[in-house]
């Protein structure tokens, strides 16, 4: 990219924005990677500095959330090659106490985690960002909407609306689908929102919370309560875009759960969980033409159980393929597979076949005694700060003016 | 600094006077004069510090030709206010102790201390600090202009800084297609 920076000094003629160099330097390195490539779009003088004078965004790094009754815990892996990584947050029941756990991750977005309780009411959301330690809770959705209980399944979705820079968490009434289904969804951007703002969406719109909900690259999605269709919400516009039928027929059986394949929505599909030697997982991925192709194709042979992990398993630009191992005392572990061919770009059209049928590299375990659920998200750390998005904070005045 | 004493005349003494004060006194490029408290503006001023070391402080006013009135009370302003203020490190320490961040968050008091200031003002402070080699005001006053950023769409931000889009609307699009897979393509 041919860049023609100012020489170091020289002020850039902008009617109010006549800072010197180095001070917009300070400014921008202290907004997150994902904002700090948002404002390249400002104007050209910033993009020049940005791309010349500031870090390059890293590459993600995986996060492993396991989900038990006893503990909740959440790690990182910083090394997918040698398995090294930490725990970034955690807790544990206090022994003797006869409560249990159900937290959840509801989603990354960047560098921070969105987590649910779902032993409260409706499930209580708040956002945590490890590098900080920094959190800060989300209001309950409405009355109306606490009565159900998640059962670690998470109908709440976290996303980033990357052409506005607003965060979103989005609430799935799917409690409702009993009784024919939603025609408003509950959403609260950050910053902006007080409290739960009901959406609508299609009359009679169903969500199916085991194929589980994502958001990816500025949408939501989720599967229809049949199983049979995939929808798309657009988390700027906030309104339903479209919806699509699933790529395979849904049967007894079958698996499905929506991932995220290289900035791309994806859906795992395991037609023969119930096989105990071998086990095949496809992975389509909806394009945004030519509509649903498979991309992945994954065997697991041998005496190991292995699962793809979900939502993010294509780990380092594809170069790595995350499984979920359950053990004999069934404890989930993440393994990494590194592909031969990995890091190559999939050509139109291409499938990679990916044969499992060694262990793999043990990236992540749960150091808190038993877990029943992992899932794996991108992770990149950042020491962008929650406090602009505190509701009772004098931070918000500012960022509500227009 | 050097003074003759023992001659018992007014003008030496008041020049002792002058030597052992512990403030010093600024003059803004529009000729106000300003007293900051001198261990101060050694302490948070890389430039103020050599200067009072190499004594080019002036007894009348140190012209700071660059710095309008008034983002000089404002600097004089934090130099005294954190003269004053109690340290609260063992605070911030036990707040934030699991990792060092980057950049220091600003106290309680520099946070309402820029969050008063007009736009404007806040750009001369920024420019004030820079000037006069201020890390922690710099740090201060870009902290509080990044958070304004936050959560802002590129339009936003234009509007509020009163910064002229320059880009094509071609190139624009161009850098929405790189943004989607920067963010998202590992």
């Amino acid at each position: 990219m041919a860049t023609v920076s100012p020489a170091n000094g020289v002020r850039v003629l902008d009617e109010g924005w006549n800072l010197p160099p180095d001070a917009l330097v300070e400014i921008l390195l202290r907004l997150s990677p994902i904002c700090r490539r948002l404002v390249r779009l400002v104007c050209r003088h910033w993009r020049d500095v940005i791309d010349e004078r500031t870090p390059p965004i890293p590459p993600p790094k995986v996060l492993a959330f396991f989900t038990g009754q006893t503990s909740a815990s959440a790690y990182v892996v910083d090394d997918l090659a040698d398995g090294r990584g930490r725990e970034v947050w955690g807790v544990s029941i206090v022994p003797g106490t006869k409560s249990y756990m159900d937290i959840t991750m509801v989603g990354t977005c960047n560098g921070l985690l969105c987590l649910c309780d779902n032993t409260k009411p409706g499930g209580a959301v708040a956002l945590f960002n490890p590098a900080t330690r920094e959190k800060l809770r989300v209001p309950a959705v409405p009355v109306s909407y606490r009565e159900w209980y998640g059962n670690g399944r998470t109908t709440y979705t976290f996303g980033y609306d990357a052409t506005a820079g607003k965060y979103k968490i989005l609430h799935l009434p799917c409690h409702e689908d009993v009784s024919g289904g939603f025609n408003a969804l509950q959403a609260f951007a950050l910053g902006d929102d007080t409290s739960w703002r009901d959406v609508a969406v299609p009359g009679g719109s169903s969500c199916c919370p085991g194929a589980g909900v994502v958001s990816v690259r500025g949408a939501a999605y989720w599967v229809t309560n049949a199983v049979e269709r995939v929808v798309c919400f657009d988390l700027k516009d906030e309104r339903v875009t479209f919806d699509a039928p699933l790529p395979v027929v849904a049967r007894r059986w079958y698996q499905f759960q929506l991932t995220e394949v290289h900035g791309r929505l994806g859906l795992a599909v395991c037609t023969d969980m119930r096989t105990s030697v071998t086990t095949t997982e496809e992975v389509w991925v909806l394009g945004d033409r030519q509509g649903w192709t498979v991309r992945y194709r994954v065997r697991v042979d041998g005496l190991e159980q292995q699962r793809l992990a979900a939502p993010y398993f294509a780990a380092h630009g594809g170069e790595y393929v995350l499984a979920v191992r359950t053990d004999e005392r069934w404890r989930k572990q993440l393994h990494a597979h590194r592909l031969r061919e990995g890091g190559i770009w999939l050509q139109r059209g291409e499938v990679r076949s990916v044969r499992i049928n060694q262990p793999g590299t043990k990236v992540a375990y749960c150091s808190r005694g038993t877990c029943s659920y992992l899932r794996t998200f991108a992770y990149v750390e950042t020491t962008e700060p929650l406090s602009p998005y505190k509701i009772h904070g004098r931070i918000l005045r500012g960022s509500t003016s227009k | 600094m050097e003074v003759d004493k023992g001659k018992g005349e007014a003008e030496e003494t008041r020049k002792v006077a002058e030597a052992d004060r512990d403030t010093v006194t600024l003059k803004s490029s529009d000729g106000k004069l300003f007293e900051v408290s001198k261990e101060a503006a050694a302490r948070l001023s890389t430039v103020l510090a050599g200067m009072i070391a190499g004594g080019s402080i002036d007894d009348n006013g140190t012209d700071l030709k660059q710095i309008g009135s008034e983002a000089l009370e404002n600097v004089v302003d934090y130099c005294n206010k954190h003269a004053n203020s109690i340290p609260s490190a063992a605070l911030i320490s036990s707040s934030i102790s699991f990792n060092t961040a980057p950049f220091k968050e600003p106290e309680e008091w520099e946070r309402k201390f820029v969050d008063r200031l007009s736009h404007d003002a806040l750009f001369d402070l920024v420019e004030a600090a820079n000037f006069l080699g201020m890390e922690r005001l710099l740090d201060v006053t870009c902290h509080k202009i990044s958070e304004m950023m936050k959560g802002k769409s590129p339009d936003q931000i234009r509007e509020v800084f009163n910064i002229k889009n320059d880009y094509t609307k071609e190139e624009l699009e161009e850098i929405r297609q790189e943004l989607a897979w920067a963010f998202y393509d590992d």
